[in-house]
C-alpha cells in the first residue's frame, strides 16, 4: 500500500488528544470526603462501575476514528507490482540484415519476422521469401495477445505487399522509419585476411559515380575505419559484372563449382553485383563484351575460351587438389585466392549477394524453393531513436471507499457506546 | 521560612506523644514572646495603684522612675484578677474528619483547644473540655487539680471524630456551662441547623460569653480548587455529589458564602462572637486573631 499524501500522517499526533482527555477524565473522578454536601452544588455522580466497562472501548474507538480519518486524508492506494512488457517489433525479412537485432533485444524489443508465422529473429532462423500479404501478417499480429496493444514495424513501405482486403485491426501499428542510405560512403564489407589484416571494401560517391574502393589495413585500424561508415550498403552497387557461364546446366556438381567460382570472382573483383548474363553450353560462343567467363565443364576449355578481349577467365581443372587456374597477370595470386576462399567461406554476405541471382538462372532440379538467404551482421544500420520500449504498467486501487465504510461503522459504534453510558 | 512560623506548629506534631501539649506550649511561646508568667496569684499581674513602701516589701516592686521624679519610694500594686472558667466545646462529629492537606478539621480543632486550654491555665483560669458527639460523651469538669491540664490534653488527644451532633446536650455540660465565664465552641457548623441553634440558645441562657470558632476547609470556601468532575462524599450521610464544571463550582462558592453569612448574622445578632478559621491558615495566625478579638471584647 502506498500513501499519496504522506504529510497527513503528522495528524496521527492527534491520537494523543483522546488519550489526554481520557487520563484527565480519569484523574478528575477521584472521590473527596467532605464534612457536608449542603454547601456544594453539582449533579448525581455517574455509575462508576458501568462506566469502567465502556471506557476503554470508547477510548480505542475514538483513537481508531481519528486514525481512519488521517488515513483517508493521506489517500492510500494499493499498487500492484509493475510488470515489464516487452514490445514487439516486426521486421521485414529483406531488412532483417540491416537491423541491429542485438541492440533491439537489449532495448527491450522482441524482434520477430514480419511474415506469416511471426517467427522470432534468430541466427538460425531463415526468413521466408515467399509471396504473402502484409494484411495476413497483420491479422496474425492482431491476434497475438502477448504483444500488447502497440507493436512496431520495420518494413519497406515502397514494396507493396498489402494485397487483399484490409482486415479490422485493434492494435496500434507503429512504423519505425527505415533509414535510407544517403551517405557518400557505403560499406560493403570487411574481410579478415592473413597476417591480421582486414580488407575493407566500400563504394564512395564521386561526382555522381560510385567507384569501388578497397583497402587492406591492420585489424586495429580497421575497427576505427569501420566507425566512419554510418550505414551499410544495400546490394545496390552501381557496378555490375556480367558473367558468362559455360557448362551443362542442371547438375549439382556444376552448381558447386559455380559457387566456388563466384567466391573467387568476388575475391578478385570485389564489390560487384554479378549479373549472369548468359548461360551457354560449352559449344556456344560467348559475347566478347562479357568480361568474366567461367568454364564449368570438367573438360578442358578450348582456346577460344581464353580469347576475346580482356577479362577474367576461370576454368576448373582436376589436378593437384581442386584448384582454379587463372590465366592472367595475377597468376601469382593463386594461392592467395585459395586462402581467401578458405577464409571467406564464412562470409555469408558474398553468398547472400549472389545466390538469389544464381538460383534465378540455375534451376535446381525440380524444386522451386528459394535457397536460404543468409544474413550477416557485418551490415549495420543504426536503429532510429525508438520510443520507450519497456512499459511499466502499474495498477492502482484506491482504498477510500473501504475506509469511508469502516469509518462510518466505527462512528456508529462509538456513538452507541457513548450514549449507553 | 517566615519569622512567625515555627517548625513545631505542624499537624504531624499532634501524632507524637504529648504532641498537643508541646504544640500548645510552642504556640503560646511564640505568642507571648517567651515571657513566662508567674503562676503566683495576686502580684504584678496587672498594675492597679501605687502605695508607699513599707519595710518587707519586695524590692522588685519599687518603681524607680517615680522615685526619680518624687524622691519617694513607692511600690506597684497589682490588681488581683478574678479566676475564669473557660469551657472549650469541641465538635467531634464525623464531619470533622474532613481532611484538607495535612490538617483534618478535628486535629485543627484539637490544636486550637489545646492552645486555649494552656492559655487559660497560664492566666490562672480553669479550662474545661466537652466533646460533642452522639457516640462519645466525654468531658473534663473544672478542677484546680494540678494534673488538670494533663487530663485536658489527654482527653483531647484521645478524641476521634465519629457520629453526629448529640440530640440532647449532656446535663453535666449544661451545668458546667452555667458556671463558665467563657464558652468556646469549635465546630464546622455542619449539623442539623435547628438542633445546633437550640444548643447555642441553651448555652446562652446563663449569660456567659460565647465564642463560636467556625472551622472551614479551603475546598468549602474556595470550590474552584476542586478538580472538575470530582465526586464529593458526605462523611456523615455517605451521599455523593459530583462537581461537574466551573458553573457548579461557582454555585457552590456562592452557596457556601451565603450559608456562612447567614450563620454569622444569626450568631452576632445574639451576641455570640464569631471567628472563622480556615484549616489552610497557620494556627499561630488564628490564635493571634483570636487574641485580637478577645482584646476587643475586653473579656479578660
Amino acid at each position: 500500500m502506498q500513501l499519496l499524501q504522506l504529510a497527513w500522517l503528522w495528524g496521527l499526533l492527534g491520537l494523543l488528544l483522546p488519550l489526554i482527555i481520557h487520563l484527565l477524565h480519569k484523574r478528575s473522578r477521584k472521590v473527596v470526603m467532605v464534612g457536608s454536601l449542603q454547601a456544594f452544588r453539582g449533579g448525581a455522580p455517574v455509575q462508576a462501575r458501568h462506566f469502567r466497562l465502556n471506557e476503554k472501548a470508547l477510548l480505542l474507538l475514538r483513537c481508531l476514528l481519528l486514525a481512519l480519518f488521517v488515513l483517508l486524508l493521506a489517500q492510500p492506494v494499493l499498487v500492484e507490482k509493475a510488470t515489464t512488457e516487452k514490445r514487439y517489433v516486426f521486421v521485414a525479412p529483406e531488412l532483417a540484415g540491416e537491423v541491429k537485432i542485438d541492440s533491439l533485444r537489449l532495448a527491450g524489443f522482441a524482434p520477430h519476422f514480419l511474415q506469416p508465422g511471426l517467427a522470432q529473429i534468430d541466427e538460425n532462423v531463415v526468413p521466408d521469401t515467399a509471396q504473402y500479404s502484409y494484411w495476413d501478417v497483420f491479422r496474425e499480429i492482431d491476434a497475438l495477445q502477448a504483444a500488447g496493444d502497440t507493436v512496431w514495424l520495420f518494413f519497406q513501405p515502397t514494396i507493396n505487399r498489402f494485397h487483399g482486403k484490409r482486415p479490422q485491426l485493434h492494435k496500434t501499428f507503429e512504423v519505425l522509419p527505415v533509414q535510407e542510405a544517403q551517405d557518400k560512403k557505403q560499406l560493403i564489407g570487411a574481410v579478415v585476411q592473413p597476417e591480421d589484416q582486414v580488407l575493407m571494401q566500400w563504394w564512395e560517391e564521386q561526382e555522381g559515380a560510385w567507384p569501388l574502393k578497397h583497402v587492406s589495413m591492420p585489424r586495429t585500424e580497421a575497427y576505427r575505419h569501420l566507425a566512419s561508415f554510418d550505414s551499410a550498403a544495400a546490394a545496390r552497387a552501381p557496378d555490375t559484372l556480367r558473367i558468362a557461364l559455360q557448362g551443362d546446366a542442371g547438375r549439382m556438381a556444376e552448381l558447386h563449382m559455380w559457387q566456388q567460382a563466384l567466391q573467387l570472382i568476388d575475391s578478385l573483383l570485389p564489390g560487384h553485383i554479378f549479373v549472369v548474363d548468359e548461360l551457354r553450353t560449352t559449344a556456344e560462343q560467348v559475347s566478347p563484351n562479357i568480361p568474366v567467363r567461367v568454364w564449368l565443364a570438367a573438360a578442358e576449355p578450348p582456346a577460344a575460351f581464353f580469347e576475346g578481349g580482356e577479362g577474367l577467365r576461370l576454368y576448373y581443372r582436376k589436378g593437384v587438389g581442386r584448384q582454379w587456374f587463372v590465366r592472367d597477370a595475377r597468376m601469382q595470386r593463386l594461392y592467395l585466392v585459395q586462402h581467401l576462399l578458405a577464409e571467406a567461406q564464412h562470409d555469408r554476405v558474398l553468398l547472400a549477394n549472389f545466390l538469389p541471382e544464381l538460383m534465378r538462372v540455375l534451376p535446381l532440379g525440380q524444386t522451386k524453393e528459394a535457397p536460404p538467404v543468409l544474413l550477416s551482421e557485418a551490415q549495420w544500420q543504426g536503429i532510429p531513436a525508438s520510443p520507450q520500449t519497456v512499459t511499466q504498467r502499474e495498477t492502482r486501487y484506491t482504498l477510500e471507499p473501504w475506509l469511508w465504510a469502516f469509518l462510518l461503522l466505527t462512528f456508529i459504534i462509538e456513538r452507541w457506546l457513548s450514549l449507553r453510558k | 521560612m517566615k519569622k512567625e512560623e515555627s517548625p513545631w506548629l505542624k499537624p504531624e506534631l499532634l501524632n507524637l506523644p504529648h504532641g498537643l501539649m508541646l504544640f500548645a506550649k510552642t504556640a503560646l511561646h511564640r505568642l507571648e514572646g517567651g515571657l513566662h508568667r508567674s503562676r503566683s496569684s495576686g502580684e504584678e499581674q496587672e498594675f492597679s495603684q501605687y502605695r508607699a513602701y513599707q519595710p518587707g516589701d519586695d524590692l522588685r516592686l519599687l518603681d524607680w522612675k517615680l522615685y526619680a521624679r518624687s524622691k519617694r519610694l513607692y511600690v506597684r500594686q497589682a490588681e488581683v484578677p478574678r479566676q475564669l472558667q473557660v469551657l472549650v466545646l469541641v465538635d467531634s462529629s464525623a464531619s470533622m474528619r474532613h481532611s484538607s492537606g495535612a490538617w483534618t478539621k478535628l486535629n485543627y480543632s484539637k490544636a486550637l483547644a489545646a492552645v486555649l486550654g494552656l492559655l487559660a491555665q497560664r492566666q490562672n483560669d480553669v479550662p474545661g473540655l466537652q466533646l460533642l458527639s452522639d457516640q462519645q460523651e466525654k468531658q473534663l469538669l473544672f478542677s484546680r487539680n494540678r494534673h488538670h491540664l494533663q487530663e485536658f490534653f489527654r482527653l483531647l488527644e484521645s478524641t476521634k471524630a465519629a457520629g453526629r451532633w448529640p440530640r440532647k446536650m449532656p446535663a453535666a455540660m449544661l451545668q458546667q456551662a452555667r458556671t463558665a465565664g467563657l464558652l468556646v465552641l469549635i465546630t464546622d457548623l455542619y449539623e442539623a441547623e435547628e438542633e445546633l441553634k437550640k444548643c447555642l440558645a441553651l448555652l446562652l441562657g446563663g449569660g456567659q460569653d460565647l465564642l463560636v470558632v467556625h472551622v472551614i476547609a479551603p475546598e468549602e470556601s474556595e470550590p474552584q480548587r476542586l478538580p472538575s468532575g470530582v465526586i464529593l462524599q458526605d462523611l456523615e450521610t455517605g451521599q455523593k455529589l459530583q462537581v461537574r464544571s466551573g458553573s457548579d463550582k461557582a454555585a457552590s462558592a456562592q452557596a457556601f458564602a451565603e450559608w456562612q453569612e447567614n450563620w454569622k448574622q444569626w450568631l452576632l445578632r445574639r451576641g455570640i462572637s464569631y471567628l472563622a478559621v480556615n484549616t489552610g491558615e497557620e494556627p499561630l495566625a488564628v490564635m493571634q486573631r483570636y487574641l485580637h478579638l478577645k482584646s476587643k471584647t475586653e473579656q479578660w
